[in-house]
């Protein structure tokens, strides 16, 4: 799977991922210096990135909301002291959790 | 390696105390303090004048520690009946002394209770009063890693009760077989959505005491109040 598929198939499926699965996406994420995996600001601007063209696609809120959280997880990240490993965590479950009757 | 070097680490004085006699009493030596080992090299090789072997009892000489490899070989390569016992309160477990000597290190570390790992347990087992009482005695300073503690260990639990029965947790989750069996007996006491819940919680207290907006010990009875 190419990194684009990748954050693709996160944004339009974790909905139906069970929150014990949505864990597993953390091993494509390099949160210490010896991971391999990539960049986590990166992937967080590159997701927003996917979404902003999903959402242009199919007229969907769920895509919206998704990069407010994302733009959240990137602030979070700049705080001094930052856990990485826990704020890509409660991303991925305010993603997971983003549906659009909210 | 001479069996008759003993070099004893720690903070523990009953415990040293208790190994140095027990070396003595089973070896039948006179016990003899020195400061410099170096200074009795030529006594170590000669046979006592009593023809009673001594222990010798040597305390904090950290010359030896930085002396050199060839020094530390006339040392254990000593044929005597001799005994010597080195204490320290510590020694770099990294440097070349702990290494060399590394098969005559006894620890004699005092053990202190460890209510980090308590709290984690009594609250993965949602065990109300003992949680309680282990918070209240865990010290700030060790709130975070408590927390970091107890959030890898609900994070680990999570992934075990989520994966669907018909799957290989071990494939599914990518931890090994001994971290499932031990936290096995954690399964199933949050649903699912208690135990993400709890993540949550830990990340948005984590923070709070970072910013120093509240304290360690705090931080962690509230979370307490907020899950059971």
């Amino acid at each position: 799977m190419d990194y684009e598929q990748l954050l693709e198939n996160i944004a339009e499926n974790i909905n139906d991922i069970n929150f014990g699965n949505i864990l597993k996406i953390r091993k494509y994420i390099k949160i210490k210096d010896t991971d391999d995996g990539f960049e986590l600001s990166q992937f967080l601007i590159d997701f927003s990135h996917v979404c902003m063209h999903l959402s242009c696609e199919e007229k969907s809120k769920v895509y919206a909301k998704m990069i407010l959280a994302t733009i959240q997880a990137l602030n979070d990240l700049n705080e001094s002291g930052a856990n990485k490993a826990m704020i890509f965590d409660m991303w991925l479950f305010d993603i997971g959790r983003i549906s659009d009757e909210q | 390696m001479n069996s008759n070097v003993y070099i004893l680490v720690g903070n523990d004085t009953n415990l040293i105390d208790n190994t140095i006699n027990s070396i003595v009493s089973g070896t039948r030596t006179r016990s003899e303090s020195i400061s410099d080992v170096l200074a009795i090299v030529s006594r170590l090789y000669q046979k006592s004048l009593y023809d009673e072997p001594v222990t010798f009892v040597i305390r904090y000489d950290l010359a030896f520690v930085k002396a050199s490899e060839s020094d530390w070989k006339k040392i254990v390569e000593n044929k005597s009946d001799n005994i010597l016992i080195f204490i320290y309160q510590t020694l770099d477990k990294r440097g070349k002394f702990y290494k060399f000597f590394s098969t005559h290190i006894i620890e004699c570390m005092k053990e202190e209770e460890n209510f980090t790992y308590a709290f984690v347990d009594n609250f993965c087992l949602h065990r109300l009063s003992s949680v309680i009482e282990c918070a209240e005695q865990v010290k700030d300073e060790d709130a975070l890693g408590t927390f970091s503690l107890l959030y890898s260990k609900v994070r680990t639990i999570l992934q075990i009760q989520d994966t669907p029965k018909n799957v290989n947790i071990i494939e599914n989750t990518g931890l090994t077989n001994g971290v499932i069996f031990y936290n096995k007996k954690f399964v199933g006491i949050y649903d699912t959505s208690s135990l993400v819940n709890i993540l949550t919680w830990i990340d948005v207290l984590t923070r709070k005491i970072k910013v120093g907006a509240l304290e360690g010990k705090q931080a962690l009875l509230f979370l307490v109040v907020m899950v059971f």
